[in-house]
């Protein structure tokens, strides 16, 4: 005989595939709801758009103060050097066509016997010391020149001022920009900059004459001082022909200023910007929940067992646009929340109440739901802060990211910043701020849809 | 008609009609898993609806379609365990000698299939949580004992003892009608 034991598990064993059971029809739907959602191409064309978004973005935001910042760069007014090389074959060869404009700039500024060779570095009102300390030394050593080159008389000169104050500096500019065949009466025109020629019967070889120049400056800080006003000079159209330059009566091999067009796209910056401040800060939140589909369910609650709060942090660098008070923020957020939904469900499904022996009513069947969400989501935070008062701020700004399981979430952001100074590098602030999600959110049955509203105060800490 | 094959591959990629026609094909045997290892439809409804998700969802652990079963039966074990870790307690049980037990061949013969997998189905239920599970897992799915304790955290020996008391318990429960 068997053992007891044996013959039980035989028993069991022997009916092993007769155990199936029919789970209830509505398990499927249950177990369906609960799935990762379907790769749709619209939902995969979702995550590459918000790719897009958040590297467009980033770009533009990036390339506007590159722009803005180069335009700033630009204010270096210029360098004129003038040195007379005359070429005298070359000088007979021009025919000495409208001269009015060099004789009245030799009359007006040029004694002959000293202009044999000069430097003039003309910088903003911001860099003047600089000027001047350059313009002595250029000055110290063109002096020990000046006896070897005294000889040869500068009646083809055009300029002998040195400018060295920024109050001059109109003046010299007025000066300047006269010898172009687009004279300007008051300032340079925009995007234009005052640039140091050699004439020369090259047209195609302009900025290479300006290099070769520096070249002969004999000073180093000159020829870096050359070197950066020579890279964003382009159109050099007016002075570098020969009829332009015989048209002026300047003879060829000689040093003349002129003004130009600006390449801003010509820079030897680094591609990353130094920040101005960095930050990290810690926004608890409150979330607020707008509901849609208003039709199947009702008794909404998104508050449930802690479902309003969150909380986030953040970490990002700011960028001083010196445009109106304006200054660009962008950083890295993390948002973590749980939402906890209760709501009722109203199925379409009607089913009769007896209201007395004679009368019913036929009501809808509610059930009541929960669905919960935990909430990660990684946002690229772009702010344009607006300086209303000394350490008070309005901002203004969008946040798109993505919480890896959900729809991609964009917010548009608006907040005021209260900073306070707690040492000379470190600014403490507090900063209210108002999100509201642009686009909604589905519930995981897809029986509604919402926005959500956060309501946070940030409190940070820059880093200068 | 799909294929095992297809339906696999269907379900890997997170195609909803493959993983519709792989509920469809086998829920009656995996939703006869989980009943075993339950006392109440609820229970075995919560542990199905739990354990396909988690089958959809790590699908793509399982490298080829014939493991696929095997796969899930575990995944199902392990929901059950989980699902009971909580409320299992594994008393100490008696150690009675079993009585002799002999299968009743005229009554099992007389009862058809159904009516017989009723009963078993039954006295299953009727058993205590903890020894339901080291029954289950022992005789049904083959686990040793050793990793019956690993896997539920409890000593062989009590693993042991709660097979023994199973198998009492069940043997008790069908003298009682007839069919030992």
């Amino acid at each position: 005989m068997n053992k007891p034991e044996d013959n039980i598990e035989k028993l069991f064993q022997s009916h092993i595939n007769d155990f199936d059971k029919m789970p209830d029809d509505s398990l499927w739907a249950d177990i369906e709801a609960n799935l990762p959602p379907v790769e749709t191409p619209v939902r995969k064309l979702w995550r590459w758009g918000l790719a897009a978004a958040l590297l467009l973005f980033s770009l533009i935001g990036y390339v506007a103060y590159q722009s803005l910042d180069n335009k700033q760069n630009s204010d270096i007014v210029g360098v004129k050097e003038n040195t007379t090389k005359p070429d005298t074959d070359a000088q007979k060869s021009i025919p000495e066509k409208d001269t009015k404009t060099a004789s009245r700039a030799n009359e007006t500024h040029v004694p002959e016997e000293q202009a044999t060779k000069e430097t003039i570095a003309i910088r903003a009102a911001e860099n003047d010391k600089t000027a001047l300390k350059e313009n002595k030394i250029q000055k110290d050593k063109i002096a020990s020149d000046s006896k070897s080159v005294k000889s040869q008389k500068a009646g083809n000169s055009i300029w002998k001022n040195p400018v060295t104050k920024s109050s001059e500096l109109i003046v010299e500019k007025q000066n300047i920009v006269a010898i172009g065949k687009k004279p300007i009466t008051a300032v340079k025109e925009p995007g234009k900059e005052i640039a140091v020629m050699f004439t020369e019967d090259n047209n195609i070889k302009a900025n290479e004459t300006i290099s070769r120049e520096i070249g002969e400056a004999n000073n180093e800080q000159k020829a870096i001082a050359n070197a950066e006003m020579a890279k964003g000079f382009s159109d050099v159209d007016y002075l570098n022909n020969r009829n332009d330059v015989a048209a002026h009566a300047i003879p060829f091999n000689t040093r003349i200023a002129c003004e130009a067009e600006v390449q801003p796209q010509e820079t030897r910056e680094s591609f990353f910007k130094v920040p101005a401040e960095v930050y990290v800060s810690l926004t608890p939140s409150l979330n607020y929940y707008r509901v849609f589909s208003n039709a199947v369910i009702n008794q909404f609650n998104g508050a449930n067992n802690g479902g309003r709060v969150g909380w986030a942090v953040q970490a990002g660098a700011v960028y001083p646009l010196k445009l109106r008070r304006l200054s660009y923020r962008v950083g890295l957020s993390f948002f973590s929340a749980q939402s906890n939904f209760k709501y009722n469900l109203i199925s379409g499904k009607q089913v009769p109440v007896r209201l007395d022996n004679n009368t019913f009513e036929y009501v809808n069947l509610e059930s009541l739901q929960t669905e919960s969400k935990k909430w990660q989501v990684l946002e690229i935070q772009n702010d344009l802060m607006y300086k209303v008062r000394p350490m008070q701020d309005f901002i203004l700004g969008f946040k798109a990211g993505s919480s890896f399981t959900e729809r991609p979430v964009f917010d548009a952001y608006t907040g005021y910043r209260f900073s306070k100074q707690v040492s000379h590098r470190q600014i403490l602030w507090i900063e209210t701020a108002y999100a509201y999600a642009i686009n909604a959110q589905k519930s995981s049955y897809n029986t509604f849809s919402y926005h959500m509203d956060k309501y946070s105060l940030r409190i940070g800490l820059n880093f200068k | 008609m799909l294929t095992d094959e297809e339906v696999f591959r269907g379900c890997l990629k997170n195609d909803r009609k493959a993983q519709a026609t792989f509920y469809q094909r086998y829920k009656s045997r995996f939703f006869g898993v989980c009943w075993r290892y339950s006392n109440t439809r609820e229970d075995a409804e919560d542990i199905f609806q739990e354990a396909l998700i988690k089958v959809f969802k790590h699908i793509k652990e399982v490298r080829d379609a014939r493991d696929v079963s095997a796969w899930v039966r575990r995944i199902i074990v392990n929901t059950a365990i989980n699902h009971y870790r909580k409320q299992v307690v594994f008393d100490d049980v008696t150690d009675d000698v079993l009585l002799p037990f002999d299968t009743n061949e005229d009554i099992l013969t007389q009862l058809n299939n159904k009516e017989l997998m009723e009963v078993l189905n039954q006295v299953l239920a009727e058993l205590p949580n903890g020894a339901r599970i080291v029954f289950n897992m022992y005789v049904m799915e083959g686990y040793t004992h050793p990793e019956i304790a690993a896997q539920l955290q409890i000593a062989e020996g009590t693993s042991k003892s709660q097979l023994f008391f199973a198998k009492k318990y069940i043997q008790e429960k069908l003298k009682k009608r007839d069919i030992v």
